[in-house]
């Protein structure tokens, strides 16, 4: 296989708080290959968008710093570049949307303006060419080049979004970085938005770092998933083989979960407890205080990835053949099958 | 002697609601129809979904249930009888029977009242409790009824978490004792394992209470598994009303089954918004 566009290496992004150190990111490892598709999937709090913002240098300061780690794009440790030659890479080599457009987008300049802006900051384009390829940016995605003379607060939610991925793709991006790009919208606008970019990546090429907290998104556009919990990841895997057979205890919490009409009359599974304080991480496995198989080891001895170096390995002690099981083993065997 | 009651609680018949925009004296004056004929029944115990995308009408419709807004025709009926021909003080009983839960329960609960004053004000309105005292006891009574603490009783809004503020909001819906809640989109905000939390005691409280729920949301996810009916709003107007299985497995309307193919699937085997 060739070299990953993006490998991250033990990244942490930590937050001085009134309360101690708020490790939002903790020890982070993943790579993305030229033109796949990663989603980081987890729920609030749990680190997924600071992770992202991390890859951009973009953890807000000076309360939050990248406390160690590597993020190698294309041969370089973005980590180690300045904030001159980052922004040299951010809205070039890779684009970035968010959730909400209309606080991406300067509502005192016209869509034009922004979309040759872009090209014009990188040098990619200049004047009557920077215009003709924002024209051609806007058609590419779904929209009328006159909307080059309209302002953000003329647009609808769903065409801003447009705008912003037109944006983030008028300097051809090797990686977009979308972060809850579809939460705002509509459920007919998020299928249009996610088709949309299911197109721009077969015909460009680019990568996709894709953060959401919805299963289904991942289902539709991912190729692998991350599922994120606590700071950490705790289960990476294919997205066919993670619906087909989620593994880690807290993902397949979020599984069965999922409001379902075959689940109609019945309660729904629910996760014990809440999420703990950044602050304070359980010492070892971060879940074990919620978790319905753990058993003495689970708060004793940090959980590694297993099996390592596979396309689809767990942090936890059911799937390590080196931790001692518990006494109710058979439930254990019938688990992990 | 007492008629047999209905299976219906709660009709609403051609209702309307129109926002004028502009004009008026000289000029034609022009409206924004949020809410333009809209009718439909719920039966008591029963959970109907009022489903649609942003600015379809459907909150329009939950404010005017509740008599935030004034329709600007139509009837709404309540165990049979029409809301215009309710006195003063019959409306006030009203309005204790039926209550309501909303997204974001930050926004609902005042952040100014602790969780005992915000339980017991609907209480002191409408003559619930004897004596402050017993408006105590019922309060904690309800904090366990919704899973919280009754030693919750003291914190503020800011001292909960999403989903144990939701929790207070249902309780304080409860607290006065309602036979219908508008539950307007009550799991929108919450993660989905704290989501599933907040449905089972919505299920629960209805299992054990015989509530009457209008569910509006846009997650059809929530919808298939909690309720028994479904109204489908499109642009003020309700395009199609049906069981669970008529409207997911036999949608009449195109609007309907444009809405169900955009929700993605969890099987990433059967992608639907594949390029």
């Amino acid at each position: 296989m060739s070299e990953p566009l993006l490998q991250v290496e033990n990244l942490r992004t930590y937050f001085d708080t009134s309360r101690g150190t708020a490790k939002a990111v903790d020890g982070v490892s993943f790579s993305i290959a030229r033109g796949e598709t990663l989603a980081i999937v987890g729920e609030s709090g749990c680190g997924k968008s600071m992770t992202a913002l991390s890859l951009l240098q973009l953890v807000p300061e000076p309360a939050g710093y990248i406390a160690g780690g590597k993020v190698l794009f294309d041969g370089r440790d973005l980590l180690e570049l300045t904030w001159d030659n980052m922004r040299g890479i951010r809205g070039k080599d890779i684009g970035m949307i968010f959730q909400e457009p209309m606080t991406s987008l300067n509502p005192v300049f016209t869509i034009g303006n922004q979309l040759v802006e872009a090209m014009e900051i990188h040098g990619t384009a200049n004047g009557a060419a920077a215009r003709q390829r924002a024209g051609e940016a806007l058609e590419r995605v779904g929209l009328n080049a006159q909307l080059m003379r309209q302002y953000p607060h003329e647009l609808s939610g769903g065409m801003r979004q447009r705008v912003m991925i037109a944006m983030s793709l008028v300097n051809e991006p090797k990686l977009l970085i979308a972060d809850e790009p579809t939460t705002a919208l509509d459920v007919t606008v998020q299928a249009q938005i996610l088709r949309l970019l299911n197109k721009l990546q077969t015909e460009t090429g680019m990568a996709i770092l894709l953060i959401t907290h919805d299963l289904g998104i991942v289902a539709e556009v991912a190729d692998r998933a991350a599922v994120m919990y606590a700071g950490q990841f705790v289960e990476v895997a294919p997205v066919a083989e993670l619906f087909k057979e989620p593994r880690h205890p807290y993902t397949r919490g979020l599984f069965s979960s999922l409001p379902a009409r075959n689940r109609r009359g019945q309660d729904l599974a629910t996760l014990d407890g809440i999420v703990p304080d950044a602050t304070q991480w359980p010492s070892a496995c971060r879940f074990e205080p919620r978790c319905p198989f753990r058993w003495d080891e689970c708060a004793r001895i940090t959980p590694k990835f297993h099996p390592p170096g596979t396309d689809r390995p767990v942090r936890c002690h059911l799937y390590d053949p080196e931790i001692p099981k518990p006494q109710n083993a058979e439930k254990v065997a019938e688990v992990t099958r | 002697m007492n008629e047999a009651k209905s299976s219906v609680l709660l009709s609403v018949r051609d209702l309307s609601k129109h926002f004028a925009l502009r004009g008026g004296l000289f000029q034609k004056r022009e409206f924004n129809k949020a809410v333009d004929g809209v009718s439909f029944d719920i039966a008591r115990g029963k959970t109907l979904a009022l489903v649609g995308e942003s600015g379809s009408g459907k909150s329009t419709v939950g404010a005017m249930l509740l008599g935030l807004l004034e329709p600007t025709s139509g009837e709404i009926f309540f165990d049979g009888k029409p809301f215009s021909n309710f006195s003063g003080a019959e409306k006030r009983a009203l309005r204790r029977q039926m209550q309501v839960v909303f997204q974001d329960p930050y926004a609902s609960l005042n952040a100014r009242m602790n969780v005992r004053e915000a339980l017991t004000e609907g209480m002191i309105i409408h003559g619930i409790g004897a004596n402050a005292a017993e408006r105590n006891t019922r309060a904690e009574a309800l904090l366990t009824q919704v899973g919280l603490s009754p030693s919750a009783i003291e914190r503020y809004p800011h001292e909960f978490s999403g989903g144990q503020r939701q929790r207070v909001a249902i309780a304080r819906a409860l607290s006065v004792e309602p036979s219908f809640i508008v539950l307007d989109e009550p799991t929108s905000a919450l993660d989905v394992s704290i989501q599933s939390q907040i449905l089972n005691l919505l299920r629960q409280l209805q299992r054990d209470k015989g509530l009457t729920y209008l569910f509006i949301t846009h997650n059809l996810g929530v919808v298939e598994y909690l309720a028994d009916a479904v109204s489908v709003m499109q642009n003020g107007r309700i395009v199609e009303t049906g069981s669970i299985e008529q409207i997911f497995d036999a949608p009449q309307q195109q609007y309907t089954k444009n809405l169900l193919s955009a929700i993605p699937s969890l099987d990433p085997s059967k992608r639907r918004l594949a390029a």
